[in-house]
């Protein structure tokens, strides 16, 4: 009960009961994939807030991680990818397909973390689970794009509902 | 020169007559409709104009609001951190019409236990639950918010009252008459929350090491609603989303607080030497000199000594304010103070910031800097700033604003160390909660309806201010090229705007009702401004339109169509269109280039044109008289072409059009006049349901180019598709749509011709890895 309660205190202040007068802080990532027929990969990029991304990790893996360009910590990589895996699924036409976290890149207050699905034969369905950054805040929203042969189709993924299916043909 | 242009594209409107019947054969079955062009005017969406207001989007001549003036004795008590507080109101009808009641508001109340707002959302269990959401739900002990009112009277005499959650009716014994004011009292006090944990737009903040809380207090007493003549009285419950709808007034506000607190609030200071030590109104008025640089008022030593003191003492700070919607402080015995003055227009405003220590090194740097950049730049669009002082507050992760003063976030860590992130999300808060002074503190929308009218309004301005901040003080952005904002370009809002249509609402929506309240009311709106004053209507024709609304409703209460219809009537841009698709509804931008043909002239008939032709009775056009000198275009690849067409002197397969130009210029003419060679139709379509200007840069073969913008209205007559001509004596080799990203088009890869897969910042990335 003890231990509950000191984690309570350390993980309460991150949460949102009465959201959104907060010019910025909204709770939204982005996440931009396209099907490369040729490559026959499937490139990713998602976008989350740097502020928020650190404060999970830091959560998560109980480390000072320090995510900012000018300072960042050494193994920040590795814990991405560690939180991407353990957040981020794809399925392609039911089969779920290894996730390669190439790096990252910081613009502005985001960072841009990129991506990569390969060996993707043609599909024609393809199964999302994006809980990223819904371990911190209840309601954290994830935008999904997904664009094959020119059309794009989109989904919303929320904690309380992870998955997204989007159906091509 | 220009003649022969004008002759070539009206022999040029031969095809496209062409398709225009090609399509109607295609249509004739279809049912009728309702006006649905993207450019109807907006006559079943506008409010019908009235005495109160304008069609021109002012306010009319018998236009009224009423106001609520507040006398008030507040008391904190720090240990228990409860606010108890006492107020004579004085409300005065101003209104044509008789008020049977009136009604208060007691936002506090959405922290009442049980309170109904955590119920707001729908949602099942969750597949899975970390500890600590568990806790947070179904283990964590309830706060006990809200507010008590121990009586509500008339004289001494107690009021009948009804609260209905967050919202308390009145009842005054009779009517209040137009003209008449109504006095009364009431007592109140409340639990204030601690707005790190329990988030919130005031509360305070603990500080565990020195035991000391740093207190942003706001929504603190029972505050009059609005009664207008779009609203009656403001009857939507504060839900935590949409914000206040208030009036204006005048306010004396007497708080009392530990006596070793600093404090700062709306209005101006009426007993300084009481509460101000003699050191401290010497740096004041030394302050008062200084236009460059912020003086110390109290200093980081004075604030850190202060934070151990713990006074049971007490001292009362008394403030009045005149003409304003509300009324905030904040207090603390940890806050440094620091201030300068800014000329705004002939007027001098204090620029003042307070900031425990925890905010240093980036506070005393750079928070009143930005405030007093925030004055200038918003004063130069709207109106010069006409309070005397604005105030920047630290409080640890929120940005909130309030008449003359607001919180703002932007922390370092423990060792003062920080990150541009951190520096330019502090600067950018204080000039979006600063700004929040002129939209919706003073040009007073309704935000419980609205949330667009001040944040959408204040974000474009922040955009503005920040990139002025940057010229400003380059200091600030040193290896930047320019002050990096994060909202106003129009590439920035495109990931919401292509998104699922099912998580997306119009601008026009109630903030209660929209699944993305950031890009919903800041986001959108401000891109949508910005794309209004870039690329619609200009820098001249916008700002003068913009500046005439804020000043039109400075110290009033604007609707959204008060708001249209300024833009329209300042400037004679009709943007009906704009506003319809941009506010109203959730389509989203995409043009493309869908095809492009090329053409030579010709005097023989083609095909195409012997068709049009026949369908008027011609038949043998080449002997018609009408049509007998008539020059046809021939597409490059059609069935009637042949290689051998194509020569160096283009009027070669047109001898009678070479025969009209040598009749009818002077030699000295036909030698400047170059006749193109190279006839164009570039068709334009439109994925996207909004229409925009079309945008096109042609690049030619000698590697120069032109950028034309073809008005919105091509797309009057038809939504999906639409052709335009050129004619040019090089060749082109290249076409790109809205080459500077100016229009948030949501997809590019149609915007280029030839088709061209630029490397995408995913390849980029990847490349630059190797
Ligand atoms: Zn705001």
């Amino acid at each position: 009960m003890k231990i509950v309660i000191r984690f309570f205190f350390l993980v309460f202040p991150l949460m949102i009961l009465l959201s959104s007068f907060d010019w910025h802080k909204f709770y939204v990532s982005v996440t931009n994939m396209e099907y490369k027929k040729e490559a026959k990969s499937i490139q990713i990029i998602t976008k989350v807030f740097a502020d928020d991304f650190e404060d999970i990790l830091k959560l998560r893996f109980s480390e000072d991680v320090i995510l900012s360009p000018e300072s960042e910590t050494k193994n920040a990589n590795q814990l991405i990818e560690k939180y991407i895996n353990a957040k981020f699924q794809l399925a392609v036409d039911d089969e779920k397909k290894q996730l390669n976290y190439l790096g990252k890149k910081y613009k502005h207050d985001q960072i841009h973390l990129f991506i990569e699905v390969l060996n993707v034969e043609e599909f024609s369905r393809v199964q999302v689970s994006n809980l990223i950054l819904t371990d911190l805040f209840d309601d954290q929203k994830n935008l999904i794009h997904f664009k094959k042969d020119g059309k794009t189709k989109s989904a919303v993924t929320l904690k309380s509902d992870p998955k997204a299916l989007l159906k091509f043909k | 020169m220009n003649k022969l242009t004008i002759i070539l594209s009206s022999f040029l409107i031969l095809f496209a007559f062409q398709i225009n019947f090609a399509q109607d054969d295609q249509e004739k079955s279809k049912q009728g409709k309702m006006n649905e062009n993207k450019f109807r005017q907006m006559y079943d969406l506008l409010a019908t104009p009235n005495s109160f207001r304008t069609a021109a989007g002012a306010p009319g001549h018998e236009y009224y609001q009423n106001t609520a003036d507040y006398k008030m004795e507040i008391e904190l008590d720090d240990h228990t951190q409860r606010i108890t507080g006492k107020a004579e109101i004085t409300y005065t009808n101003h209104s044509p019409n008789v008020l049977d009641y009136l009604w208060m508001q007691l936002d506090q109340n959405i922290r009442e236990k049980g309170s109904i707002s955590k119920e707001k959302d729908g949602g099942g269990f969750d597949p899975l639950m970390m500890p600590d959401g568990f806790v947070d739900k179904y283990m964590g002990e309830e706060f006990d918010g809200g507010f008590r009112i121990n009586s509500v009277t008339k004289n001494g005499k107690p009021l009948p009252h009804k609260i209905n959650w967050t919202m308390m009716r009145v009842d005054m014994g009779m009517p209040l008459q137009p003209g008449e004011t109504f006095t009364f009292e009431i007592e109140w006090n409340y639990l204030v929350n601690n707005h790190v944990t329990n988030r919130a737009r005031s509360g305070y903040e603990h500080f565990e090491e020195d035991g000391n809380n740093a207190y942003v207090i706001a929504q603190f007493f029972p505050r009059m609603a609005v009664y207008n003549d779009v609203e009656g009285w403001q009857n939507y419950q504060f839900w935590g989303n949409g914000e206040w709808a208030l009036p204006f007034g005048n306010y004396e506000v007497d708080i009392t607080v530990p006596a070793d607190h600093i404090m700062e609030a709306t209005g101006e200071l009426q007993n300084r030497k009481k509460v101000f030590t003699k050191e401290m109104i010497g740096r004041y008025n030394n302050a008062k000199l200084s236009f460059d640089e912020p003086v110390l008022i109290v200093t980081p030593e004075e604030a850190e000594k202060a934070e151990k003191g713990f006074s049971e003492e007490t001292k009362t700070w008394q403030w009045k304010a005149e003409n304003v919607r509300d009324f905030a402080f904040a207090t603390s015995r940890k806050f440094i103070y620091d201030a300068m003055n800014v000329k705004v227009g002939d007027r001098e405003v204090m620029a003042i910031s307070l900031y425990p220590k925890e905010g240093n090194p980036l506070w005393e740097r750079w928070s009143t800097k930005a405030v007093a950049a925030t004055l200038e730049t918003y004063s130069k669009y709207t109106f010069d700033y006409p309070y005397h002082k604005a105030i920047s507050v630290h409080a640890k992760n929120q940005g909130m604003e309030y008449p003359m003063i607001c919180w703002n976030y932007g922390r370092p860590d423990a060792q003062g160390n920080y990150s541009d992130r951190v520096k330019f999300g502090m600067i950018s808060v204080i000039i979006h909660e600063v700004g929040h002074n002129y939209f919706p503190m003073i040009v007073n929308s309704d935000e419980r309806q609205w949330g667009w009218m001040d944040e959408g309004l204040n974000t474009f301005m922040q955009y503005l201010a920040e990139q002025e901040f940057g010229e400003k003080h380059p200091e600030a952005i040193k290896g930047y090229d320019k002050y990096p904002s994060r909202r106003g370009e129009p590439s920035q809002i495109v990931d919401y705007m292509k998104g699922d249509q099912d998580f997306i609402s119009p601008i026009m929506s109630n903030p209660e009702n929209v699944y993305q309240l950031g890009n919903n009311a800041y986001g959108k709106p401000a891109t949508a401004l910005n794309i209004l004053r870039e690329t619609i209507m200009g820098h001249e024709l916008f700002d003068y339109a913009f500046k005439t609304y804020a000043q039109r409703w400075m110290f009033k209460h604007p609707t959204p169509d008060d708001f249209f219809r300024t833009m329209e009537d300042a400037s004679a841009v009709d943007l009906d269109w704009f506003w319809r698709g941009w506010f109203y509804s959730t389509d989203y931008v995409d043009i493309g280039i869908k095809d492009v043909k090329t053409y030579i002239p010709t005097n023989t008939p083609t095909k195409e044109a012997k068709e049009l032709l026949s369908q008027y009775g011609i038949t043998d056009p080449e002997n018609y008289p009408g049509t007998a000198d008539a020059v046809y275009v021939l597409e490059i690849g059609s069935e009637d072409f042949d290689e051998s067409m194509l020569t160096d002197n283009p009027l070669e397969n047109a001898p009678k059009l070479n025969e009209y130009i040598l009749d009818n210029f002077s030699e000295q003419e036909r030698r400047n006049m170059e006749v193109p060679k190279y006839f164009y139709e570039i068709v334009f379509d439109k994925p996207g349901g909004l229409v925009m200007p079309i945008i096109v840069e042609y690049t030619y073969e000698d590697g120069t180019t032109e950028k034309v913008k073809y008005p919105v209205q091509v797309w009057r007559l038809n939504d999906q598709e639409v052709s335009k001509t050129l004619a040019s004596d090089k060749k082109i080799t290249k076409i790109v749509l809205d080459p500077d990203l100016e229009t948030a088009d949501v997809d590019l890869s149609n915007n280029t011709w030839p088709k061209e897969e630029g490397e995408s910042e995913f390849e980029e990335f990847k490349n630059s890895r190797d």
